[in-house]
């Protein structure tokens, strides 16, 4: 009789009821907060908007700014169809563009950019399938949550990141400052109309979109959610369970680590320590939000893209750091998760 | 009988209607559930019988009608005010965590100030234990119990609840062996006699002829008889009534199957175990030395009681567990070493005893679903062929006779009974060359029963080798051509069921395990 049971779809406006409730929500609640601080909400909601969306250079800023999210939110939604939880997309990041930078200054230096650039997307790639690969095998091996260890692997990056910009690899022109020395010219992506903006928008864009084809409409696809939906009817259907949850992290990890070398090529083109801070996690969160969904995650990369170049206007005007946006950001994502909550039987 | 009939019902349910948008799953329903008394409803999966439970009990408020505890109408918001008039609940799939004991599982269903008095509620389990002869063990995990022990944690569990009056059992015994039912029979009307009133869903009639006061028969949502012990009991008249006349006199002539000769020998058997050795979740042999030989086109039965490791088996020959040592051969070819995918290869197939646990992937629909376990698919680019697959499927003469639900329709919001017909649609369809079939009609009605019977049979006939396992020792005795018994870790047989007697292979099956809690019945 459960089969009756079964709620009939909701109608659309009382759906698009709740959209209107998830985006008002948080907005309002981040407003009352910032009422409780003496700043006025809707002025600095303005503020927000015009400084990033009414400007050339602020849209150029969240476009800089989601390129990474974008790519960091497709990888965590391939391994989640897997059933795994990476939350190790900061530390394959930074593994990734320290690989890129790494391969660009010491090796690449003097090789044409059609070459070289693509050696250094390699090198960048492989930098994070060996970080996502490290938890894998723990996974499939060791039975560890590769929640815990990528989480932890996240801290490890950070400290090999460290060791490399304050030491084989730090620029002795730099002043000591903790960095690497800058990649020669052609080893830079082109950038859109002369701006910070490269072009490494368009390669995560269309990675999203790949990546979705392949989840939604490949044999490969269908394998890799069978198992995250239960390992147990996988294992049954013969499918390989650990192989393809590896192979998912791999993929995870590469992509991660691709988004590194953009930013090495992109946006910044050296290593510097604080290079790709809090991405990943920022790019996890977009995921979620997304529901894991690779095409919707864009949308969600962007605006929390968005949210990120705002709330650094947000300090400017208000007053308050620039982090309270992260604020914000927790409470859109408790929304958008309490939409797609499961209903209860 | 009981001469309680004057005294006001407990619960009584006045026309009730429940809808769900257009769909009427239950229609003008009236029922009284009196102190003291067993009232059985009975009827096919889809009749509306989960959905009468859940309004009983607060999940579901009905559309129209009326509830009235000791005659008093109370709304009924949610199952907490359910179980504040008395009102106790066992369901199918049990409310219990796995990885607590079966003390713990009951000390945090109770109420607070009784969930903290660890030793007066183990106390307690044992005097409901003993006076209602419930054997459970408190100290026992419950990811160790199958599923009949988890059932006798989950009614522990209703009875300790304070202020509990009436229980009501949602197809308790389709988890239970032959020997498992008949104990249960026997506690229902121990608690019966206690003053329990006692709502009893099931579709086995054998068992609800044994101990019903009176019986309500539903059919698409409606009552369609209601008759009391007084009268007498007909069973073929409630079959009817729960079929309808057509369906409720089809019938198969199970001997006419029957083309094997007991006696002979096949060259080249479908599937051949030697000195297997089957390992529990704890690595202890739950069966020592199997030597099996399956000949082509057999259907080779396996009775035994629950939990004695009918699940390792299955798991050891499918490739889900590694045997501690022996043999195993498809066909000739030695599959000891080999993976599930060479496995489904050769021509497995594989019924799991928990379809819920071990099919369902959340979000996917039926269909999805059938391109899993070998069913053969055709590919489009670099993704199946969904629509190709989709038109198979909807011609498929198992997905139709089966009863199978639109094929779009998301398994996991489906019934358990419609779960089991989604796995064994699968399993018809990719014609096996082996067959394991742990309980395939376990949770199915009496019309879709027999026709799983028709298409094992069938299968058997295009040369199938099923490996069954039942509980129902009548739906073994019927469909197999030989039948082996587990007890004492061990294999027995095989014993040939034209001439063997159900009594016999019972006796077999209690073995000489002096653990077990039914064992007083092998003497008598």
């Amino acid at each position: 009789m459960t089969a009756l049971a079964k709620k009939l779809p909701a109608d659309w406006w009382k759906n698009a009821l709740v959209w209107a409730g998830v985006i008002a929500v948080p907005i309002v609640a981040f407003g009352l907060f910032l009422q409780t601080q003496g700043v006025n909400a809707i002025q600095t909601y303005g503020t927000m908007i015009s400084s990033t969306l009414g400007t050339s250079y602020g849209i150029g800023e969240v476009v800089v700014k989601s390129t990474p999210l974008v790519l960091i939110a497709v990888a965590t939604a391939v391994s989640a169809k897997a059933g795994l939880v990476n939350v190790g997309g900061e530390g394959q990041f930074a593994i990734g563009a320290l690989a890129a930078a790494a391969a660009g200054m010491l090796l690449l230096q003097d090789v044409p950019g059609i070459i070289g650039i693509p050696c250094m997307a390699l090198a960048g790639i492989a930098g994070g399938m060996l970080w996502s690969g490290v938890a894998g095998v723990l996974k499939v091996k060791a039975n560890m949550n590769e929640t815990i260890t990528t989480l932890i692997l996240n801290y490890i990056a950070v400290q090999v990141v460290s060791y490399f910009v304050y030491g084989p690899l730090k620029d002795p022109d730099s002043f000591n400052w903790p960095q690497t020395a800058r990649i020669s010219s052609q080893l830079r992506l082109p950038s859109l109309g002369g701006g910070r903006v490269s072009i490494g928008i368009f390669f995560a864009v269309g990675l999203a979109v790949i990546l979705w084809l392949v989840l939604k409409k490949t044999k490969w696809g269908y394998k890799l959610r069978v198992i995250g939906g239960n390992p147990i009817a996988a294992a049954q259907a013969g499918y390989h369970v650990a192989k393809n949850q590896l192979i998912a992290m791999l993929v995870s990890g590469g992509l991660a680590g691709f988004a590194g070398m953009l930013e090495i090529c992109g946006v910044e083109y050296q290593m510097r320590q604080t290079t790709g801070t809090n991405y990943g996690y920022l790019g996890f969160l977009a995921a979620w939000m997304a529901w894991n969904n690779p095409l919707l995650g864009i949308v969600t990369a962007f605006i929390i893209g968005f949210l990120s170049v705002a709330g650094n206007t947000m300090e400017i005007t208000s007053g308050l750091p620039s982090s309270s946006i992260r604020i914000l950001m927790s409470i859109v994502l408790l929304a958008i998760l309490w939409k797609g909550r499961r209903k209860k039987a | 009988m009981m001469a309680k009939g004057t005294a006001a019902p407990i619960i009584e349910v006045r026309d009730m209607t429940m809808k769900f948008g257009s769909l009427v799953a239950n229609e003008n329903i009236n029922l009284k559930i009196y102190a003291g008394k067993i009232h059985a409803i009975v009827g096919e999966n889809g009749a509306g019988k989960s959905t009468l439970m859940k309004v009983l009990y607060g999940v579901n408020a009905p559309t129209e009608g009326e509830l009235l505890f000791d005659g008093v109408p109370q709304k009924l918001t949610s199952p907490a005010k359910a179980i504040a008039q008395g009102v106790g609940m066992v369901f199918q799939d049990f409310r219990l965590i796995p990885a607590f004991t079966a003390l713990e599982n009951v000390l945090m269903a109770l109420p607070k100030e009784m969930g903290r008095k660890r030793a007066e509620v183990r106390k307690r389990i044992a005097e409901v234990s003993e006076k209602y002869r419930i054997p459970v063990d408190p100290d026992q995990y419950v990811w160790e119990m199958d599923l009949g022990q988890r059932q006798r944690v989950e009614i522990t569990k209703v009875l300790l609840m304070p202020g509990t009056r009436v229980l009501i059992f949602d197809e308790p015994t389709s988890v239970l062996t032959e020997h498992e039912a008949e104990a249960f029979v026997n506690m229902l009307k121990r608690l019966r006699d206690d003053g329990y009133g006692i709502l009893f869903i099931t579709h086995k009639l054998n068992e609800v002829m044994a101990c019903a006061d009176s019986i309500t028969v539903l059919r698409h949502g409606k009552i369609t008889q209601v008759k009391e012990r007084s009268e007498g009991f007909d069973k073929n008249e409630l079959v009817r009534s729960m079929m309808g006349e057509e369906e409720g006199s089809r019938y198969i002539d199970y001997k006419k199957w029957r083309t094997i000769p007991f006696d002979s020998v096949d060259i080249c058997p479908t599937l051949r175990c030697e000195h297997l050795d089957v390992v529990d979740d704890h690595g202890r042999k739950i069966i020592k030395d199997v030597n099996l030989a399956l000949r082509r086109g057999e259907i080779y039965g396996l009775a035994g009681i629950s939990g004695r490791g009918q699940r390792e088996l299955m798991e050891t020959l499918f490739g889900l567990r590694i045997p501690l040592g022996g043999k195993m051969e498809i066909s000739g070819n030695d599959i000891t070493h080999a993976g599930i995918d060479k496995r489904l290869k050769l021509g497995m197939a594989f019924i799991s005893e928990d379809p819920l646990r071990d099919n369902v992937v959340p979000g996917m629909s039926i269909f999805e679903h059938m391109a899993l376990a070998g069913v053969p698919v055709k590919s489009k680019g670099l993704d199946i062929d969904w629509a190709a697959l989709k038109d198979d499927l909807n011609h498929e003469k198992a997905i139709q006779e089966l009863g199978v639900p639109e094929i779009s329709r998301k398994l996991e919001t489906l019934s358990g009974g419609n779960v089991q017909r989604t796995v064994l649609a699968r399993a018809i369809i990719k014609a096996p060359t082996l067959l394991l079939a742990s309980y395939p009609s376990r949770g199915l009605d009496i019309g879709t029963v027999l026709t799983v019977h028709h298409f094992l049979l069938t299968l058997k006939q295009h040369g199938c080798t099923i490996l069954l396992i039942s509980e129902d020792l009548g739906e073994l005795c019927d469909l197999s051509d030989r039948i082996g018994v587990i007890a004492d870790n061990r294999i027995y047989g095989p014993l040939d069921p034209e001439k063997a007697s159900q009594l016999e292979i019972g006796e077999m099956m209690l073995g000489g395990n002096k653990h077990d809690g039914s064992r007083e019945k092998a003497a008598s």
